[in-house]
């Protein structure tokens, strides 16, 4: 009865896995040799293609606060996720909450021994993705399952709310992101919560705009916030004496101080730094004397994150300079003593400590790496056992995974750039073909070295591929952030250009078997690349990019605000004929390469303009051209058919330039899923390829 | 070679049984002057014993799923028992099957009767434990509860039993009670 139900779990998820499999082409009933099994054009890859796109199984497994139970969000086999409660002991599920559109289980809270909260994200009715956000509670025994907080899409946008904090056991502080105006970021709100009735009562409404709260005991004593009009100023918000709000303007390329959290000592708070220099700095400041201790800066990256204890004591900080590290702030800290024990049993992977019981002796882990998307374990402190709780994606061996490796350089004018190669399995790491897939963004955001489901999907299908880090991405400290604005098409392209100098130098890259692809930011990018650098790149993909500068000034989501248009002007600049100059779309005729473009047809941040005026200029230039348009997607397909169709016909696009086929092959015309529409996909007849 | 190694673990078993019945029949509180607080020391004893038996079930090759805690609340005998600050040891005995579970959950020693008054909330507990499966069930296997309270403090008209020199019989007034939560 008991081993039943133990391996019960086991069960569950292979079952889960048996299931998903099932709604896939593997498990189709045999079709007749006319008929096309979907994707087999492709061929033979080292992990099906398909098992690159099943949705995680698990998400947020949390243990209770007395260990008993565990509450999870479990993947159906439809693709959406349900809330479940899990008996420790037997790991039978013995609760579940089944919400109609549920596709996301963002967050979970135990509130106390009895009472589960989760943060649900629902698919939107009208695009791919996700729509409005809710918080439901659930008892352990499955009883008073009820919505306790519903976001509002009344006024068109998507409202969201994240759980802060427990005020007591009847009750939480709950923060309401509304989706704003287009014209202006949002004021947030703070409501009390009842998590068993769902009444909500507002407590606060924060001063500036687009910020988040800092509490002592209960009570708010600064917000950190956005300039209303301005992507690039922070503002700080101090409580003073009456009642009021005295407000600090930071210009981020000049350095910001501002508060991250109280300390338990009286008068003494976190702070974050980046004035003293480039890269961001933990401080301990005593906000009544001034005193400031240095805790923690590396001199290359900012610290990602910090990890605090129950007490909001930081033990360690995540820096990602190449590899994932956790450099430990507190080395007697117990959370710290413990993280590094983990590291040692998983060596190359990212530890993660999830939660843990009131006592502190059962701790929820999650360990991830380069090439599995993640298992959750259960760490008992007594005896030091690590017993695998949950395998998010129990079909993929790693074995049989692409690898991803840091990579550094210095970029023609001396500038150290940093970035990641993905090397397929099975293949010497010598001529390789190889896509540069620049990120999107681009100021802020950046590459690391984790589990890249886009990058694993294309070394899966034989090709290396590099992403890069160039000028203007985040986490390498403000100076090299804003060192990027103005420099689109310019130094950050070169940057991309170094970069596939280096991978064939270094022997990797094949010089004739080299395409550049991304998305957004990068679509821009790469149809850059393709402009710029005519003989460099064989082919090029841009999804959702941006290819007309002078479009992107009036059209998309971004102009609407004033804080958009101040960010515009500085980071593509204020004349138009140099925009032009920068412009893929006004310059094809210095494009050599075969183009892909793909489009969601309801994508607002980069307007369907910029799609119409690239096809448009490539078309009047019987330019070797193929489109693939998404109806219902926005800045990006989101499920899971569209994306299949989309990699396939990428992986199709590149195989014919830089694979085994050639320019003049046929394309793909299994790149459908069975059962699905399909996307609305044209291959330009009557040009030159090849 | 195998009748050997059964033959020291009978041998190692006889003498843990001994030391159990010893330590059973002559229980003292254990020492808590090192110290500074008592909830501390009544942490530190039970965590190091459970620390102590799961690593030894650990490199034996039996390993923890779960364990319940033992629920006193409830119980009006047990909370009465609590309230009178009942202190001693109880030796309990268990099988674990080759599924995990256990079996067999029996009071085998109590260093008195009234201290047996705890034994029903941690049958009941001990009987939801689950090891991991292994290929062979293990039988015999010991687990202690030890129940003891913090000493009055002593001063000059203090007449009890427990502040005079060198006691430490556990028999005295106490000041808080052991209940695992």
């Amino acid at each position: 009865m008991k081993i039943k139900s133990l391996l019960g779990f086991a069960v569950l998820a292979a079952g889960l896995a048996g299931a998903t499999a099932c709604s896939g082409p593997t498990a189709q009933p045999q079709v007749s040799d006319e008929q096309a099994k979907p994707f087999a054009s492709l061929g033979e890859m080292p992990v099906p293609f398909e098992d690159l796109f099943r949705p995680l199984a698990y998400s947020n497994i949390r243990i209770s606060p007395d260990g008993r139970h565990l509450a999870a969000g479990k993947v159906r086999d439809n693709g959406l996720m349900d809330a479940v409660i899990i008996d420790r002991r037997t790991m039978e599920i013995t609760s579940s909450l089944e919400m109609a559109g549920n596709m996301g289980v963002a967050d979970i809270r135990w509130a106390n021994n009895e009472r589960v909260l989760f943060s649900f994200s629902r698919k939107s009715a009208l695009a791919e993705g996700a729509g409005n956000f809710s918080i439901a509670g659930m008892n352990v025994d499955g009883s008073r399952k009820d919505v306790i907080w519903r976001g509002s899409n009344d006024y068109g946008g998507n409202e969201s709310a994240m759980l802060s904090g427990k005020i007591d056991d009847e009750h939480f502080r709950v923060v309401v992101y509304p989706s704003g105006s287009s014209t202006n970021f949002p004021l947030n709100y703070i409501y009390k919560l009842n998590i068993y009735t769902g009444k909500s009562t507002r407590i606060a409404r924060s001063p500036i705009r687009l910020s988040q709260p800092i509490f002592k005991k209960g009570e708010i004593t600064h917000w950190v916030g956005r300039l209303a009009n301005s992507f690039d100023h922070t503002v700080v918000a101090t409580r003073e004496d009456d009642g009021g709000w005295e407000e600090t303007v930071y210009d981020n390329s000049k350095g910001v101080f501002a508060p991250v959290a109280w300390t338990n000592e009286d008068d003494w708070m976190w702070y974050s730094d980046t004035i003293e220099a480039p890269t961001k700095g933990l401080y301990k400041v005593n906000v009544k004397t001034g005193e400031k201790k240095l805790v923690y800066r590396h001199p290359k990256v900012d610290y990602s994150q910090t990890y605090s204890d129950d007490d909001g004591n930081p033990w360690g900080a995540l820096v990602n300079y190449d590899y994932p590290e956790v450099v430990y702030l507190d080395e007697d800290n117990h959370y710290a003593k413990t993280h590094k024990q983990l590291q040692g049993t998983f060596p190359n992977s990212a530890i993660q400590i999830v939660n843990r019981t009131a006592d502190g002796n059962e701790w929820v882990v999650h360990v991830a790496s380069d090439r599995h998307p993640g298992t959750y374990y259960l760490y008992n402190q007594f005896d030091g056992a690590m017993k695998e709780l949950a395998n998010r994606a129990q079909w993929i061996d790693p074995a049989k995974m692409p690898a991803t490796h840091p990579i550094r350089f210095n970029a023609r004018d001396g500038l150290e750039i940093n970035g990641y190669i993905t090397l397929p399995v099975s293949k010497e790491a010598k001529d390789l073909p190889l896509i540069v897939l620049p990120h999107g963004g681009p100021h802020g955001p950046r590459d690391y070295w984790t589990y890249d489901r886009e990058s694993i999907r294309f070394a899966n299908a034989g090709y290396a591929v590099m992403h890069v880090n160039y000028r203007g991405s985040g986490g390498y400290g403000r100076e090299f952030l804003f060192g990027g604005y103005g420099k689109w098409g310019r130094e950050m392209q070169d940057d991309l250009t170094d970069a596939t100098y280096w991978a064939i130098q270094s022997g990797i890259a094949d010089r004739e078997r080299i395409c550049i692809y991304g998305a957004s930011y990068g679509g821009y990018a790469a149809m850059m690349g393709i402009t710029k650098e005519s003989d460099l790149y064989k082919c090029g993909i841009g999804y959702v990019g941006v290819y007309d500068l002078n479009i992107f000034m009036t059209e998309g989501d971004i102009p609407l605000r004033e804080a958009g248009r101040t960010y515009l002007k500085a980071a593509v600049g204020t004349d138009p004929k140099e925009r032009a100059r920068r412009s893929p779309a006004a310059n094809t005729d210095r494009i050599q390469a075969p183009v892909f473009l793909i489009q969601g047809k309801r994508d607002v941040r980069v307007h369907w303009a910029h799609y119409e005026a690239m096809r448009d200029a490539l078309v009047a230039q019987d330019h070797a051209l193929e489109t693939l348009v998404a109806p219902r997607a926005a800045h990006g397909a989101r499920e899971e058919d569209s994306q299949l169709e989309i990699y396939c016909r990428m992986i199709d696009f590149f195989d014919r330039h830089i694979g085994d086929g050639k320019p003049t092959d046929a394309p793909a015309d299994d790149c459908v899923p069975a059962g699905a529409l399909g996307l609305e996909y044209k291959y330009y007849e009557g040009v030159k390829r090849g | 070679m195998v009748k050997l190694l059964a033959g020291v673990a009978t041998l190692l078993l006889a003498t843990l049984l001994l030391a159990s019945n010893a330590l059973a029949e002559d229980w003292q509180r254990p020492d808590c002057s090192t110290f500074e607080e008592f909830s501390a020391c009544r942490n530190a004893e039970r965590n190091d014993y459970r620390r102590q038996k799961q690593q030894e079930f650990r490199a034996n090759g039996l390993s923890f799923w779960y364990y319940e805690r033992p629920d006193f609340s409830e119980n009006k005998v047990v909370e009465k028992a609590l309230k009178d600050k009942v202190e001693g040891a109880l030796f309990f005995s268990f099988s674990v099957e080759r599924d995990g579970s256990v079996s067999a959950v029996e009071l085998s020693k109590k260093s008195s009767e009234e201290v047996a008054v705890y034994a029903g909330p941690i049958l009941a507990a001990m009987k939801n434990w689950q090891f991991v499966p292994s290929e062979k069930s293990w039988a015999n296997q010991e687990w202690r509860y030890q129940f003891f309270f913090e000493p009055e403090q002593c001063n000059e008209d203090t007449q009890e039993e427990s502040c005079e020199s060198g006691s430490d019989s556990g028999h005295g007034k106490q000041k808080s009670l052991l209940v695992e939560k």
